[in-house]
């Protein structure tokens, strides 16, 4: 057996629970829905409640990540490994991968089973419309979004444990996360905000519908949808440098 | 073989290690001596690569300790964790996985030889059961360097003395550094060469023990005794 799979397949193990919670929740809302969807008499809940279950989603990989970094914090078991570092959380972003991806394949089939054979009325045709054509395309957007949320876990994560050997810190840690999480997003916000990232954020911007939906009298989302190709450069670059970087850490820096 | 070089670890304002300077050699087995809090699981750590000084060199193998001597070097932490949702035998899959010096024919040898079920979740197992696996994990490697942090706690004190016998048989005296941090003296003492007495971070003393004995006259108790209450 190769040392990726013994890791991935460890990972999948110590994971397991907690993709099992994830799936009880999902049956928990499934009997909500229905519940709530007879008491009120309106057909359209459990597609509503399942459609932002599968936004919810956004949350699941980092938060399947942080509970399997947890597990592996409390001993040396997984550091103690001549492998790389890079492996050893690729091995992990695989596991938790594989938990999401059907994870949210069932929310998704649900929210749009939830929806078929149903004469929707005027009011909620907006809602309908979008979720039937575009719950693949949102599906690809909530993923990149929840990887990229993921690297960020491993960053902070790795932070922190490498912060318990500087003595005057460690009592602190948490304080120090919050204070770099704050500089990072101010510095962030303030490269977004110079002249030339404006001129490379307008070029190549190309607008969608997919989010354009009302609901009864309401707005649902009347926004239309920016994909840029150069954000979309800055964030798979940025992934990549937080990635290499939270690798650094673990190889160099971070105790437990 | 593993040299400290002015190594100093801290933890705040205590002293996991304080500019320690010492070397240990190949083909011996060495008793890493201390109370509580003495320093012998960071000082083991660090020979593993998995805690780093805040001062000076650790070197093993010519080389500086970090996470990859772990290719070189099989740990035994004294902590009582396994995956709990794994059996005996994923821990011994998963072990043969990440390192290519785990022999999995000496693994099953030891599993007989420490009588564990193979099929039992390790959250079924007892602490005491838990300690002989983390035992055949560690043996099971062919590695230059082998270090036991505790490596008989929660084990039961009749079967003790036989296990300590019977792992004897998987040390390679010829190539491989041993070092084992323990309390139970009585023993191991059969197994030492030499013993390294640390308190409060510093190491006070590194003696041979066949020296203690014929020189001195002394056990290694009652040197520790000498050495540790002044």
């Amino acid at each position: 057996m190769s040392s990726f799979k013994g890791l991935y397949l460890k990972d999948l193990k110590i994971s397991a629970a907690t993709f099992f919670i994830g799936l009880v929740l999902l049956n928990v809302l499934t009997i909500l829905s229905l519940g709530l969807k007879e008491y009120f008499d309106e057909p359209l809940i459990p597609a509503i409640l399942f459609f932002i279950a599968v936004v919810a989603h956004v949350f699941y990989l980092p938060g399947m990540l942080f509970s399997s970094l947890q597990i592996e914090g409390q001993s040396q078991l997984w550091l103690h490994n001549p492998n790389r570092g890079a492996k050893l959380f690729l091995s992990k972003i695989t596991a938790g991968m594989t938990f999401y991806m059907i994870s949210i394949l069932v929310t998704m089939l649900l929210s749009r089973l939830s929806l078929s054979g149903l004469s929707v009325s005027n009011d909620y045709q907006g809602f309908s419309e979008m979720v039937r054509e575009n719950l693949l395309i949102m599906g690809a957007g909530i993923t990149l979004t929840s990887i990229y949320l993921s690297v960020w876990v491993l960053f902070y994560w790795s932070l922190y444990h490498s912060l318990k050997r500087i003595p005057i810190v460690n009592q602190i840690r948490w304080l120090v996360i919050l204070f770099v999480w704050i500089v990072l997003s101010t510095i962030g916000s303030m490269i977004q905000n110079t002249s030339m990232m404006r001129v490379i954020n307008e070029k190549g911007t190309f607008s969608v519908s997919i989010f354009d939906a009302t609901v009864g009298q309401g707005s649902f989302s009347t926004e239309m949808a920016h994909i840029n190709f150069a954000t979309i450069g800055q964030y798979i670059l940025i992934t990549i440098i937080v990635f290499l970087v939270s690798v650094w850490l673990l190889e160099r820096k971070v105790e437990v | 073989m593993i040299a400290f070089e002015h190594v100093t670890k801290r933890y705040g304002r205590d002293f996991a290690l304080e500019d320690s300077t010492f070397s240990l050699e190949r083909g011996k087995i060495y008793g890493l001596l201390g109370p509580n809090g003495s320093g012998k699981s960071t000082t083991l750590k660090m020979m593993a690569g998995l805690v780093f000084p805040t001062s000076g060199n650790v070197i093993i193998n010519g080389k500086k300790a970090d996470r990859k001597t772990a290719a070189d070097v099989a740990y035994l932490s004294e902590l009582d964790f396994f995956y709990p949702s794994f059996t005996v035998n994923d821990m011994l899959k998963y072990s043969a996985s990440q390192f290519a010096d785990f022999d999995r024919t000496r693994a099953e040898e030891l599993l007989d030889f420490m009588k564990l079920d193979r099929k039992k979740k390790l959250k079924q197992l007892s602490k005491g059961n838990r300690g002989r696996l983390k035992l055949v994990i560690s043996l099971a490697r062919n590695t230059p360097v082998l270090l036991l942090d505790e490596p008989f706690s929660g084990l039961d004190p009749m079967v003790r003395a036989s296990i300590v016998k019977g792992l004897l048989s998987y040390i390679d005296f010829e190539k491989q550094t041993v070092v084992i941090a323990t309390h139970e003296i009585d023993e191991i003492e059969m197994l030492l060469d030499d013993v390294i007495a640390i308190q409060d971070g510093r190491i006070l003393a590194i003696e041979n023990v066949e020296e203690l004995r014929e020189t001195k006259g002394l056990s290694i108790l009652e040197w520790m005794k000498q050495i540790f209450e002044p």
